[in-house]
């Protein structure tokens, strides 16, 4: 059984999970199941049809069929999806046989709200944005709206962080008609053990990748163990990017993050300069997790073609943003003229 | 041929005569009582205000005291200068710079003809002259400027204001120019600022992502072993604020143009506080 689908116990029609009402639900007679309700029941199952070399490898795209479990259609996918919908009955269908050993993800986060709720949200995202063009969301449309598991790596992990940095405390005072400035020159050590948990990085390649790195941070104390169930009725991908390919990205995060914990340690100073940071990492320990995120399209009245994707757990939008140029100078000429304004006032008081 | 000769001689006597001051040779003008100049400061300013003197007709002394129970340095400075008979001609005319370490003031008053060479508010700027320098401890600097102040005052002749009480009080800073500066300094950092927004708010938008990935906060616990801020250095560097005389300038009720001393001279004045 390579693909799943799961099956309402009363009627047949497909079950999806619902974020809204965290359970898993028949569009079609309105049955709704629990997680522990579902394990009970054996969903449909599916083959993966066996294609020949030369058709697998149409336009240089590396395609997989597998049989749709509801109609027996073929299911054509890309070699990272592990969750999908049937082409023909549009019933949802899991390929389990991709989520199988090292594959088996660790945790998942179920979507906490549906996809015209992620739209409301979005469009309430955009209009407190002052310079997009007026109207400009209001014009055009999204498109390929799309609810998609993302796969992640999730690290926890301990590091051994050496830091040293020089800081100046400055004190001005006035005597008369001069005014004094005192220089302390400070030489900064901090030496010590950081615990980190929940370092989190997109495990995919691809044009999602920033966007979906973007949407961070999930709310990972949240995360379940992982059940298949819980792709029924979204898109879900599966990783390309292995361990030992990922380490060197989260020990540069380890470092970034390491310096910004001990700058801060670093407290009563005017300014802070020449850090200097070494970190040994320990300890590691990988979690593979499908977290959700809602990706879009959004197509302007000029035609112009926006990516955006919104954190499936926290609302949170990630995705550039169209860029009212006239207006944001209006407003940027208007605060120098009040600037330039009040200082030249400031110089009639001299008078 | 003698005749000629000692007319000639009469003649330059005369002329030399005219040139060197009234007063007698060696006479003293500069009374260190707080002792902050040097013997060689003290012949310096003797031998400036021996040229003063001799070019502009008045008498010009400095008196330095450590005295905290003087209230009205005006009222000591012109009381010393009458007491102590100084002053070109019949009209007494000079002027006088006093200095009180206790009070941390400084006076200058003229006399005789030249008050009105010497008005209230150009001694405000004799003061101005020597204010900065007085109050870095320059003394001797401070003396000097003060004198080549006064002396370029001299030839221009009367203050049309002198004595005038609708003009006495005229505050120094209503003389000033407008500080181009500030206008400069305002389109500059006008520029500076609407740019700056420009920039940041347009890489905003450019941006994928606006916020934090990560919340180190919640996520990371530190224990540190070790944890020194060590001193290694101490720099002092000062500056001279440079502030418009009027808020420096120390506080005047008087109504009248010139004020008496004493003995009921008048006398043109301005005290300043460093
Ligand atoms: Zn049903
Ligand atoms: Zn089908």
């Amino acid at each position: 059984m390579a693909v799943v689908a799961y099956k309402c116990p009363n009627c047949g029609a497909p079950l999806t999970f619902s974020p809204e009402s965290q359970k898993f639900e028949c569009s079609f007679c309105g049955a709704a199941l629990t997680e522990e309700e579902l394990k009970n029941i054996a969903p449909a199952t599916g083959e993966e049809e066996k294609i020949p070399a030369s058709q697998g490898a149409k336009d240089g795209v590396e395609v997989s069929l597998y049989i749709c479990p509801s109609c027996g259609a073929q299911i054509v996918t890309a070699p990272t999806t592990v969750a999908t919908s049937c082409l023909y009955c549009h019933s949802p269908v899991v390929l389990e046989g991709r989520l199988r050993g090292a594959f088996h993800p660790d945790l998942v986060i179920p979507f906490s709200f549906d996809r015209e709720e992620a739209q409301r949200r979005f469009f309430d995202w955009v209009k407190k944005k002052r310079y997009i063009p007026k109207g400009y969301f209001e014009s055009g449309s999204t498109e390929h709206f799309m609810g998609v598991y993302y796969p992640y790596w999730v690290l926890g992990c301990n590091s051994w962080a050496a830091y040293t940095a020089r800081a100046n405390q400055v004190r001005v005072w006035r005597s008369g008609r001069r005014e004094y400035t005192e220089t302390r020159i400070y030489k900064i050590e901090r030496d010590g053990q950081i615990g980190f948990e929940h370092l989190t990085r997109c495990a995919l390649t691809g044009e999602g990748n920033k966007l979906a790195d973007s949407v961070m941070p999930f709310e990972i104390r949240k995360a379940i163990p992982f059940q298949l169930p819980y792709l029924s009725g979204f898109r879900a991908e599966m990783r390309n990017i292995e361990q030992k390919s990922i380490e060197p990205v989260f020990q540069e995060d380890v470092e970034k993050y390491a310096q910004q914990i001990l700058d801060d340690t670093v407290q009563g100073y005017s300014s802070v300069y020449d850090q200097n940071i070494g970190v040994l990492i320990k300890d590691m320990n990988y979690k593979y997790s499908l977290f959700p995120v809602w990706a879009f399209t959004y197509q302007g009245a000029d035609g112009k073609k926006y990516y955006y994707a919104m954190n499936g757990q926290t609302g949170k939008t990630a995705g550039v943003l169209p860029l009212d140029r006239k207006k944001l100078l209006r407003d940027c000429a208007a605060l120098g003229t009040a600037i330039a304004g009040f200082i030249a006032l400031l110089g009639g008081l001299f008078v | 041929m003698i005749k000629q000769a000692l007319a000639a001689l009469a003649a330059s006597v005369v002329l030399f005569a005219s040139v060197v001051p009234a007063l007698a040779e060696g006479e003293q003008r500069v009374f260190d009582n707080a002792d902050i100049l040097t013997d060689r400061e003290e012949q310096l300013l003797e031998e400036s205000i021996a040229d003063f003197t001799a070019e502009y007709e008045a008498d010009l002394v400095i008196l330095t005291e450590r005295d905290s129970s003087v209230s009205d340095p005006e009222l000591h400075a012109q009381d010393y200068y009458d007491e102590q008979g100084f002053g070109v001609g019949e009209e007494r005319s000079g002027m006088i710079l006093y200095v009180n370490m206790s009070t941390r003031e400084v006076v200058a008053c003229a006399s005789g003809e030249t008050k009105y060479t010497l008005s209230n508010q150009r001694l405000d700027y004799v003061v101005d002259a020597g204010f900065d320098q007085l109050a870095d401890g320059n003394y001797a600097d401070s003396f000097l400027a003060m004198i080549d102040n006064a002396a370029s005052w001299m030839p221009r002749g009367e203050d049309p204001n002198a004595g005038n009480p609708n003009h006495y009080y005229t505050p120094v800073y209503e003389q000033r120019e407008y500080p181009v500066v500030f206008l400069f300094a305002g389109v500059a950092l006008g520029l500076i600022s609407g740019g700056v927004m420009y920039k940041t708010i347009a890489k905003q938008y450019a941006a994928v992502s606006r916020e934090a990935t990560y919340q180190t906060q919640e996520n990371t616990h530190l224990n540190l072993n070790r944890d020194n801020d060590v001193l290694i250095d101490t720099r002092m560097t000062s500056r001279l604020i440079q502030n418009p005389p009027s808020s420096s300038g120390g506080s005047r009720t008087r109504s009248s143009g010139f004020r008496t001393s004493s003995s009921g001279r008048s006398f043109s004045s301005s005290r300043r506080r460093f």
